[in-house]
């Protein structure tokens, strides 16, 4: 008969006050025990899921910059001809680049901004821009918008990559980190090139 | 089993070393993540500089009066410098969006050199800026280098310091690292000289 079996026995008939005694204090035990858990596990899992957010975050922000400084390269290089005045589509620069952004940005969609439609505005602009972008083509989404502006001689091409981008910490209030994924906004400015004929 | 007042006293000494450790890691952590971001982001936006510089027409000055670039409710006045230095400077500005609340940059003059031909008059003859040199938070040195072929090189460099101690990361790098970033630029093969 194990040690365990005495004590319930004892405890059941209540001849052992010994062991009523011991069996109080496992319970409070157990209980300091499960109170402990229950504080301590959260905090754990928050650090460990925000470390994990840290990394993705860091990866996929790089993989945007290089989406949109690949953009912006190929959205200022004169489309068709040498002496072409007009640039690429912004459907043909993100089908150019995406394949080599993708697999950096692990489960985040990346789509084309609706042309004549103005770009979202950027993380500065309280979130409206991710929201924007989440509301139009759903959660870990990041939308490529290419604008031309200024004259002919050498435009300002502006190229911004929108939205929210997949994680793993479930949404917290306040922090903006809303549709299930962290909010981005990068924008990348440079003058086109246009050749003389 | 019982757990005895001391054993009570050692799990909140525990708790009381484990948790500001695992804090500070956690800090550290994403330290290094925003350095490394805003040393690509930098390196970005100083590549795109070095480059479109070389857009304007070489012999090209921005009028006076000519200015760019917001700067925290400025400008930069580009007036009587060489077009290729405000594309440069559009350029930067207009890239580096992120976190410049907490960066500040080592002010240098916005263009240097410029002494090779094509870019601002014959050679030996530095760049002609009526009065001194706009500063800004990068420099461009047109022309300060060739390549083999002796076409003119382009050298933007900028440091950029991070405020960290100015954000809860400052508990662990409690100190404001310095970043310097490079970025080389050659004139595209076909460019438009006139």
């Amino acid at each position: 008969m194990g040690a365990g079996k005495w004590l319930r026995d004892g405890q059941r008939n209540g001849r052992n006050p010994e062991g009523r005694r011991h069996s109080q204090e496992r319970r409070r035990f157990r209980g300091q025990t499960a109170l402990e858990f229950a504080l301590i596990a959260p905090l754990y899992f928050i650090c460990v899921f925000t470390a994990i957010d840290a990394a993705l975050w860091s990866i996929e922000s790089e993989g945007s910059i290089s989406l949109a400084e690949q953009a912006a390269r190929l959205a200022v290089s004169a489309s068709g001809t040498a002496n072409s005045q007009v640039a690429p589509a912004t459907s043909t620069v993100l089908n150019l680049v995406k394949s080599h952004v993708s697999q950096a940005l692990f489960a985040t969609r990346i789509v084309t901004w609706p042309t004549g439609l103005p770009c979202p505005p950027g993380v500065s602009g309280g979130y409206a821009g991710p929201s924007e972008v989440a509301s139009r083509f759903g959660p870990s989404t990041i939308a490529l918008c290419v604008t031309t502006s200024g004259g002919p001689g050498s435009p300002i091409v502006r190229v911004e990559v929108v939205g929210y981008m997949s994680d793993f910490v479930p949404p917290i209030a306040n922090l903006g980190w809303k549709w299930g994924g962290i909010p981005l906004d990068v924008g990348v400015v440079t003058h086109a090139i246009r050749y003389s004929s | 089993m019982r757990r005895s007042r001391s054993q009570r006293a050692q799990a909140v000494v525990e708790m009381a070393i484990v948790l500001p450790v695992t804090l500070y890691l956690i800090m550290g952590f994403i330290g290094l993540m925003v350095m490394v971001q805003t040393q690509q982001e930098v390196q970005t936006a100083l590549q795109l500089a070095a480059q479109s510089s070389f857009q304007a027409d070489t012999r090209q000055y921005d009028a006076p009066g000519t200015s760019c670039c917001a700067l925290n409710g400025s400008s930069l006045y580009t007036g009587n410098i060489l077009t290729n230095c405000r594309y440069a400077a559009e350029s930067f500005y207009g890239t580096m969006s992120f976190y410049n609340r907490y960066l500040t940059y080592q002010q240098s003059p916005l263009c240097t050199s410029a002494t090779l031909p094509g870019f601002g008059g014959a050679p030996g003859v530095p760049i002609t800026i009526a009065g001194p040199p706009p500063l800004a938070d990068f420099t461009c040195d047109l022309g300060a280098n060739t390549d083999s072929a002796g076409a003119p090189v382009n050298v933007c460099t900028a440091h950029v310091t991070i405020h960290f101690s100015e954000t809860p990361i400052g508990f662990t790098i409690f100190w404001d690292p310095t970043l310097t970033a490079r970025a080389e630029a050659i004139p595209p093969p076909f460019r438009q000289t006139s």
